[in-house]
């Protein structure tokens, strides 16, 4: 027996990496090493040099978005896509191709590097089984360490914001019910405050300037929620 | 000045060739064009000064930039750069984030062509419809002498 076998994981699973830089690369040995069957895709020839140095066969070079080149490494029993270029367009496509291609395993999943955070919402609803933005982590690194300045405005999981609109001198939506004012479909006043006081039963309240409405709302929404309860009339 | 008879507005990705020439039959056809692209030179292919002030500078596979080009009132979407994957994902984006109800996407790569067709994608493939042409038009310059060989012996 060989003293310096690694021992064999639970179970061997097939990871196609899509991009072969620093992550990529730290990935593919850290999978190998832990001896899983990786192969990793990159396009740049010099690229693929410098890797071989380290990984070996392990490095193919191919573009993980064509349909050939993943068909001959085998993509119908994969497990993993992993893409991780620095491209999102490129990384999106890499999942969505090696998902159609991955035919013969049960549980496929697919794992994305985002780098725009606009992204990662579409990322998810196209079918992406994990999102990853180094930029988002960080974002939320520096907002857990920093208060929020802005108290009338809440930033929630869900997408949903919640803001305090205060309705000016000449807002057109003076002396109108909230009822009677064309609100975007897709938002709720939680409430309205007038002075020290609290109205959560606002419906039929005609708004003074001052006024306080609380909208919970995707954000967007803003300009338009902005637009009608709070923009002073030119022409009043 | 032509009338906008339509009021349909198009929104055209990428400003290559083919961008700035569906560009202006839309333009000529009274719908409202806005083209994107990340490099303002390329804005020079138009030749109708209306369009250029409409163009928007910037990467269409950013919903931003889209939002800035008018996709929320747009009727159609059209990803015509040089890039697959970019018009893979700026289409997406239209069709799923902005629903927007017309998208069509230019794909080189016949074998993505073929696996965006099946899952539903608009899909435009130069690649298979100019082969197309060119295999069937050699193919009928050939066969014609014969046929009218055929025909004069007949």
């Amino acid at each position: 027996m060989d003293n310096f076998s690694i021992s064999p994981p639970t179970e061997e699973l097939y990871f196609i990496i899509g991009g072969g830089g620093q992550v990529g690369f730290f990935l593919a040995r850290d999978l190998f090493i832990a001896g899983h069957e990786v192969v990793l895709l990159e396009k740049d020839p010099r690229r693929v040099r410098a890797l071989e140095d380290e990984l070996g066969e392990v490095v193919i070079r191919g573009d993980a978005c064509e349909v050939r080149t993943l068909q001959n490494i085998g993509c119908d029993r994969a497990d993993y896509m992993i893409a991780v270029t620095g491209d999102d367009e490129d990384n999106l496509v890499m999942c969505q191709v090696a998902r159609v291609l991955a035919t013969k395993s049960s549980n496929f999943r697919t794992i994305a590097r985002v780098n725009n955070t606009a992204n990662l919402a579409l990322f998810k609803k196209l079918g992406i089984s994990t999102t990853i933005s180094l930029t988002n982590s960080i974002l939320t690194a520096i907002e857990s360490q920093i208060p929020s300045i802005e108290s009338t405005q809440i930033q929630l999981p869900t997408n949903i914001e919640v803001i305090s609109y205060v309705i000016a001198e000449r807002s057109p939506s003076v002396g109108k019910t909230l009822d009677a004012l064309s609100l975007p479909a897709t938002c709720r006043v939680i409430m309205l405050r007038r002075g020290e006081q609290d109205l959560w039963k606002y419906q039929r309240v005609s708004l003074m300037p001052g006024d306080v409405v609380v909208v919970a709302t995707p954000p967007e929404n803003r300009a338009m929620l902005g637009d009608t309860l709070v923009a002073e009339q030119v022409n009043a | 000045m032509s009338a906008n008879s339509t009021g349909a507005r198009v929104c055209i990705m990428g400003c290559g060739r083919v961008g700035a020439r569906l560009a202006e039959l839309f333009y000529k056809a009274s719908f409202v064009v806005t083209v994107i692209d990340l490099n303002a030179d390329s804005f020079d292919r138009l030749s109708d000064a209306q369009l250029r002030d409409n163009a928007i500078l910037g990467d269409g596979t950013d919903p931003a930039i889209l939002d800035r080009a008018g996709i929320r009132d747009a009727d159609i979407f059209i990803a015509v750069t040089n890039g697959d994957n970019r018009n893979i994902m700026a289409s997406q984006v239209a069709r799923t984030t902005f629903e927007v109800p017309h998208v069509l996407c230019r794909i080189y790569d016949v074998g993505r062509h073929e696996i965006y067709k099946r899952m539903g994608l608009n899909s435009f493939c130069p690649t298979l419809s100019g082969a197309d042409f060119i295999f069937h038009a050699m193919v009928d310059a050939v066969a014609a002498p014969l046929v009218q060989e055929t025909t004069n012996h007949g």
